[in-house]
């Protein structure tokens, strides 16, 4: 005859899967969308994320104003100006790519947060993917 | 043969080179024979002291491996393709030793060196279970040893008429990697990782030895040393973060972090596992299980963050794996999971009923055992919702989908459901006892860390809403939590606030009354006082950190947070790796200087100029003052259109300025024409009259700015000859700084909390090594768990008590 579970145990045990289901649920329906030029023209949302790289010459930084603007080109060649309220994120020069954090308004890319795509720690920008 | 391709290499070099790939080859097939050898040793006996020399002599070749690498980056040989790309002439000697981990290959032989070393080291206490951990160890070795023949460090690079030539220089590390941390932080995790190897073999040679009783007396001091060096690891990235712009502060939980997070999270739980094994002979395969997953987990981290999944999808870059090597790691992912799952399962069931019997207490009302039940549960449950917060855009890759990226702010929201009842169990955990106390007497043994702990945390309130220092806590902001729900921020973070100072009162508290008392308890409290004063630290440091940007100018300070800030400009060029821009800062209780650094890497592809910069940070007792110099700039105003006659105030400079229109002098459109304006500037020392113009000449137009005073120049941008209008910019003549100033309270009970945490975890790593001296425990006695502990209320209750 097979051991009988406590109760107790049925209970962790249906809560760690509810709890499991709940976790996944949450970081799949809210994890932000990683986005082409193309589908963020499409999209709403304000958490969307955009990566490529800074076309070269169209950076142009007021640091009265608060203000970065400049193109992005996707990993398809589409291009997008951005508009980045803020003190240009440091380092940006040295950086491989850039994800912009925001949405689509009139046009262009605004956003609240710019993340430089670094080299790894472990790797060297000649080496970064 | 061109000179400038480099220099013919030494044959001694080549010699190195050949010999560490020698010493890979070599290392694999010895860890080959030790599990050979200590397979067969259960037939033939003889071979077990073989099977031992083996993996050492494995080890001995990783080790031998390791230093030729590291000889050939000390001399500069850059005719090796690694060493090119991660090494430069010009590094200090530091960088040169930090290349060697530097990069995918050199990373993954540090890896296999701190594993070939623990588990060497802990493989002659294993006594019975040598057979079996030897086997599986050489396996683990096997594996990692495998990834580095097809990963090697040690391949030329391309031969120029039949020689191979030494570059003058290599191409150095990443400029963000060039900080002294490269040198302690990825030693002292990867000495954590390999600390892991440890308690995967030992739990697996226990389950293949059906052995399930006597491995935990001896593993114990190996987890507490593992939790202890990857915390030690992971934080050191955090004050590397912090050092570092654009790495997102002490913790960001990119895949990268989280590769540490998660086995910190289940070594920890195995601390507490081993406890309940030790006092109530219970949670055999539990154990088992916590000690198999942080080694799984980590290879499954590395496999995420090289393998390409993560794509764009993290704001690291990672490197691409040789396709052979990715294979192996694969395989070896898949043999340690699959391969521990499958003899966890069958000895699970093979060994029901032949496993020693619980020590049925029956302790009363809350008692120890449950508080270490639920701390390890919830601590598996953190590293189980951070690895499927890592593992997004694996699954949406696997599905299909359109990739995703769990952000930070969704794994705070989802983590804190966990966080609040893990402090609580921390703090409350070490006042119950193992025969169980009832919830009143719980309540009034803790009245008085309760009571200081709320009183703490007024007092915490006082000063982030009072107006020290012109620091004052926003008491508008919000703070987002799961389902978008908002809440006043500081109101949050005074709640966790109390939750802090409710678990470092606690903690504090027991320590106090345990110290001399119960021997081994001084190790396990300090780690929880560090643990908790560390995160301590961070909530309040991130929660109520505050932001200003300021231009700072040499002539003209600015106030932010009480101070005055006013640059004095750069200590060497702006294309010295070293330069600082030092900067003063002062009010009438304090003056002091801070140097953050900035220098110019070149241009890029448009021409603009490359900065680099570094923080520079003030650490004080109540908060950290954070400096971030953004280049340099000499606009004193963007360009500004002005009809004549127009007055624009200039609050930063304190001006008025006015334009009176312009003249012509020449003929419009000819070269040689040009265009005045008459600018006029009242500041607080009076007014001033000016007339800067531009010029038509040969080559285009002339910009000819026209002083203002000792500190600017007026620029007249254009004219708009319909209105008479003109554009007209003030210019400094010495460069201004575009700064940001962080306001980061107690940041140092960060810093303060891992060096306790870290002397806590030492030293409970040295009671257990001394009590593991001592002789086997008769079944009544092991069962105390705490030698010396049994006239003690945190005594587990013994066998023949009972």
């Amino acid at each position: 005859m097979g051991r009988q579970m406590k109760p107790g145990a049925i209970f962790a045990y249906v809560l760690s899967a509810v709890g499991l289901t709940a976790v996944v649920t949450a970081f799949l329906t809210n994890a932000s969308p990683y986005v082409t030029v193309a589908q963020a023209a499409t999209m709403s949302a304000d958490n969307l994320h955009l990566a490529g790289d800074i076309v070269p010459g169209t950076v142009q930084v007021s640091p009265h104003s608060k203000r970065v603007t400049f193109t992005l080109k996707d990993a398809e060649g589409r291009t997008m100006p951005v508009l980045y309220r803020g003190a240009p994120p440091a380092n940006m020069g040295s950086a491989t790519k850039v994800v912009a954090v925001g949405g689509v308004k009139d046009g262009v890319f605004a956003c609240e947060k710019l993340l430089l795509k670094c080299p790894s720690k472990y790797e060297s920008e000649g080496g970064a993917s | 043969m061109d000179a400038s391709l480099g220099t013919p290499a030494a044959p001694w070099s080549l010699v190195v080179g050949h010999l560490g790939h020698a010493a890979v080859l070599g290392a694999l097939a010895a860890f080959v024979t030790a599990i050979v050898l200590a397979a067969g040793s259960a037939k033939r006996p003889e071979w077990t002291p073989w099977s031992g020399r083996a993996a050492w002599l494995g080890g001995a070749a990783v080790a031998t491996a390791f230093a030729c690498l590291l000889a050939l980056f000390v001399r500069d040989q850059f005719q090796f393709a690694y060493v090119f790309k991660h090494g430069a002439l010009d590094h200090e000697l530091r960088y040169k030793i930090a290349g060697v981990w530097s990069g995918q290959q050199g990373s993954i032989l540090l890896w296999a060196s701190t594993t070939a070393l623990f588990g060497l080291l802990a493989l002659r206490g294993t006594g019975g279970y040598r057979r079996w951990y030897t086997v599986v160890f050489g396996a683990v070795m096997t594996g990692i040893t495998s990834i580095l023949v097809f990963e090697s460090p040690f391949v030329l690079r391309a031969p120029v008429d039949g020689q191979f030539l030494v570059p003058t220089t290599g191409q150095g590390m990443a400029p963000s990697l060039l900080n002294y941390w490269v040198t302690i932080h990825p030693p002292t995790i990867f000495l954590g990782f390999g600390s892991l190897v440890v308690l995967y073999c030992w739990a697996m040679a226990a389950m293949l030895q059906r052995d399930m009783v006597g491995w935990v007396p001896g593993v114990r001091p190996w987890v507490l040393v593992s939790t202890t060096l990857v915390g030690l690891g992971l934080t050191m990235g955090g004050f590397w973060a912090y050092e570092t712009l654009g790495w997102g502060g002490f913790w960001m939980w990119d895949p990268v972090e989280n590769v540490s997070f998660v086995p910190w999270c289940l070594t920890a739980a195995l601390i507490h596992g081993a406890f309940v094994q030790q006092a109530r002979r219970k949670w055999f395969f539990t154990n088992a299980f916590l000690a198999c997953m942080p080694f799984v987990a980590f290879v499954y981290g590395t496999f995420l963050t090289r393998s390409g999944f993560l794509g764009d999808t993290s704001v690291h870059s990672f490197a691409s794996m040789d396709r052979n090597a990715l294979w192996t790691l694969v395989s070896l992912m898949a043999a340690t999971l699959f391969g521990f799952l499958g003899v966890w399962a069958v000895r699970r069931v093979q060994m029901r009923g032949q496993l020693p019997a619980p020590i049925m207490a029956e302790p009363t009302g809350l008692h120890r055992e449950s508080f270490f039940a639920v701390g390890s549960w919830l601590l598996a449950a953190f590293a189980i919702v951070t690895a499927i917060g890592m593992s997004v855009p694996l699954i949406q890759s696997l599905a299909g989908q359109q990739p995703k990226v769990v952000e930070e702010q969704l794994y705070n929201t989802v983590l804190a459901f966990f966080f609040v009842p893990l402090v609580l169990a921390m703090a409350v955990g070490p006042f119950v006892t193992w025969r169980g106390l009832g919830f009143r007497a719980l309540v009034v043994r803790m009245l008085n860390v309760l009571a200081v702990s709320i009183g703490l945390t007024g007092f915490t309130l006082l000063w982030a809403k009072g107006d020290w220092m012109g620091m004052t806590a926003d008491a508008a902001a919000t703070a987002t939590l799961l389902l978008r729900w908002e809440v006043n921020q500081l109101a949050w973070v005074m709640s966790l606030t109390w939750l802090c100072w409710f678990g470092v009162v606690a903690s504090g508290w027991r320590l106090a009354e345990t110290f001399g008392q119960v021997k081994g308890s001084v190790g396990g409290m300090l780690t929880h006082l560090g643990v908790l004063t560390a995160v301590f630290g961070l909530v309040f440091s991130r929660g109520l950190q505050q932001k200003e940007q300021l231009l700072l100018t040499s002539h003209n300070s600015v106030k932010a947070f009480g101070y005055d800030w006013l640059a004095q400009g750069p200590t060497k060029t702006y294309a010295d790796r070293d330069n600082k821009v030092k900067v003063l800062v002062s009010n009438p209780l304090a003056r002091f200087e801070m140097w953050p650094g900035l220098y110019y890497l070149g241009t890029d592809e448009a021409g603009e100029p490359r900065p680099f910069i570094w923080p520079g940070i003030r650490n004080q007792p109540l908060y950290d003052l954070y400096l971030v110099v953004h280049g340099l700039t000499f606009d004193a105003s963007d360009p500004t259109d002005m009809k004549v006659g127009e007055t624009r105030l200039l609050p930063t400079e304190r001006m008025l300025v006015t334009y009176n229109g312009y003249r012509t002098e020449g003929t419009p459109g000819m070269a040689g024409a040009k265009f005045v304006a008459d600018v006029t500037v009242d500041t607080v020392n009076g007014r001033l009259t000016t007339q800067p113009a531009i010029k038509l000449g040969a080559s285009g137009i002339e910009d000819l700015p026209a002083d203002l005073g000792d500190h600017h120049r007026v620029r007249l941008v254009k004219i708009d000859a319909a209105t008479k209008g003109a554009t007209l910019q003030v210019l400094y003549k010495e460069p201004a700084y575009p700064v940001e100033v962080f306001y980061k309270p107690f940041t140092v009970l960060v810093w303060g909390g891992v060096g306790i945490m870290t002397i806590g975890g030492f030293l409970a790593a040295w009671g257990r090594r001394t009590s593991r001296r001592t002789p086997p425990a008769a079944p009544t006695t092991e069962a105390k768990g705490e030698p010396g502990a049994a006239d003690h209320d945190d005594a587990p209750v013994p066998a023949a008590q009972v």
